[in-house]
């Protein structure tokens, strides 16, 4: 699952920020979930409580939020939501899952037809906060 | 926000011993045919290799090859580039399925950091980076993420792939780039050998213009035995006798 990776590197991104602050131990990670990449949330934690040990955030605890994707087209203004059309098809789900950035080959926006439209929010997986003393 | 995926990338990259990039800022020059013909003689010496393609917007690399890319590559704690000719390859055509990919620059870099960060190169000791034309996004990215590079410049004796050879060996000097040296394809001779010498870079020879080079494509052995490796060889033993 490449959720294992993607597990890493928010853990490792979560060492480094607490080491750039001086943070001994890590309490919490508020971790974003992008509806457009789709990771399985349950794998991804899965993951990271196991990477976690013996780490400076062996006792941290990943809150995950997830949030709704949302675009904008560069070329109408039209803004929409993923949830007001679906993507169905498998295969477009498996490559957008992977790389987001391809949702240019298989979307368009829904009222001009353009495929140049901006990701406004739910891209993927980012790290919202880090907390700890 | 903090990007999670910057972080990953540093260190997958840090784990790679050599990294040879491939590029021009002039469209057309051969920069492909010439990075999948670099993983390819180099894998033929005996060295594990990784041909990443980079050229989201034309990706190509896996049509020389013969790669399908009807089948997603495989998962396992991350990403596994697909095994062909002797090489580790990836590309985005596996998850564009050849449809195009029309991106702005901003998105370029973050489908960059994206398939950097979850693909497991692993044991590659050369990874060569099919780069697309120009000197912009993906061209900065590169220069910031791959500093310790060994970069290879393809060219052409034209006088338009001249100047743009000039603007990118520039600008490489600029951010003290080590230029390993230059490709000059499509030339009977090595035209541009006085010219690079002033420059202080490497000429690693020259390849002529092959005119049956479409029908040594999309099939391993016939690559390898085309024309073009042939010429390729040389060069490609110079790379490997400067960096190691």
């Amino acid at each position: 699952m490449h959720e294992w990776a993607l597990a890493e590197a928010v853990l490792k991104t979560s060492i480094k920020v607490a080491k750039e602050r001086n943070i001994k131990k890590l309490s919490e990670v508020e971790v974003v979930l992008g509806q457009l990449q789709d990771v399985d949330k349950e794998i991804l934690e899965f993951a990271l409580e196991n990477m976690k040990k013996g780490t400076v955030a062996d006792s941290a605890k990943f809150e995950f939020i997830e949030e709704a994707a949302e675009f904008k087209c560069r070329n109408c203004g039209n803004v929409w939501r993923m949830n007001d059309n679906p993507i169905d098809d498998a295969i477009i789900k498996e490559a957008v899952h992977f790389l987001p950035e391809t949702i240019h080959s298989f979307l368009r926006c829904p009222n001009c037809g353009s495929a140049d439209f901006e990701v406004v929010k739910g891209r993927g997986v980012y790290i919202k906060s880090v907390k700890g003393e | 926000m903090i990007d999670p995926r910057r972080e990953a990338v540093i260190e997958r990259i840090n784990r790679i011993p050599h990294v040879i990039p491939v590029l021009s800022s002039k469209g057309g020059v051969g920069k492909s045919l010439t990075s999948t013909g670099i993983a390819v003689l180099l894998s033929q010496m005996g060295r594990k290799v990784g041909l990443l393609d980079l050229d989201f917007w034309g990706a190509s690399d896996h049509i020389i090859l013969g790669v399908s890319v009807d089948e997603f590559p495989e998962e396992d704690r991350g990403i596994l580039p697909v095994p062909k000719c002797g090489l580790k390859f990836m590309s985005v055509a596996f998850y564009t399925r050849n449809q195009p990919l029309p991106m702005r620059g901003s998105e370029y870099t973050d489908a960059l950091l994206e398939l950097m960060a979850v693909t497991r190169w692993d044991d590659v000791e050369y990874l060569v980076i099919d780069m697309p034309p120009g000197l912009g996004d993906p061209f900065l990215n590169l220069i910031s993420f791959f500093r310790k590079g060994h970069y290879v410049v393809v060219t052409t004796p034209s006088p338009l792939s001249v100047m743009a050879l000039k603007n990118t060996i520039h600008m490489l000097k600029e951010q003290k780039i080590d230029i390993v040296g230059v490709v000059e394809n499509m030339s009977s001779q090595e035209s541009l050998k006085e010219f690079l010498d002033e420059q202080g870079i490497r000429h690693l020879g020259n390849i002529p213009m092959i005119n049956d080079i479409d029908a040594h494509m999309g099939d391993c052995e016939k690559f390898a035995s085309s024309e073009f490796i042939k010429h390729l060889r040389r060069p490609v033993e110079r790379i490997a006798e400067l960096i190691g």
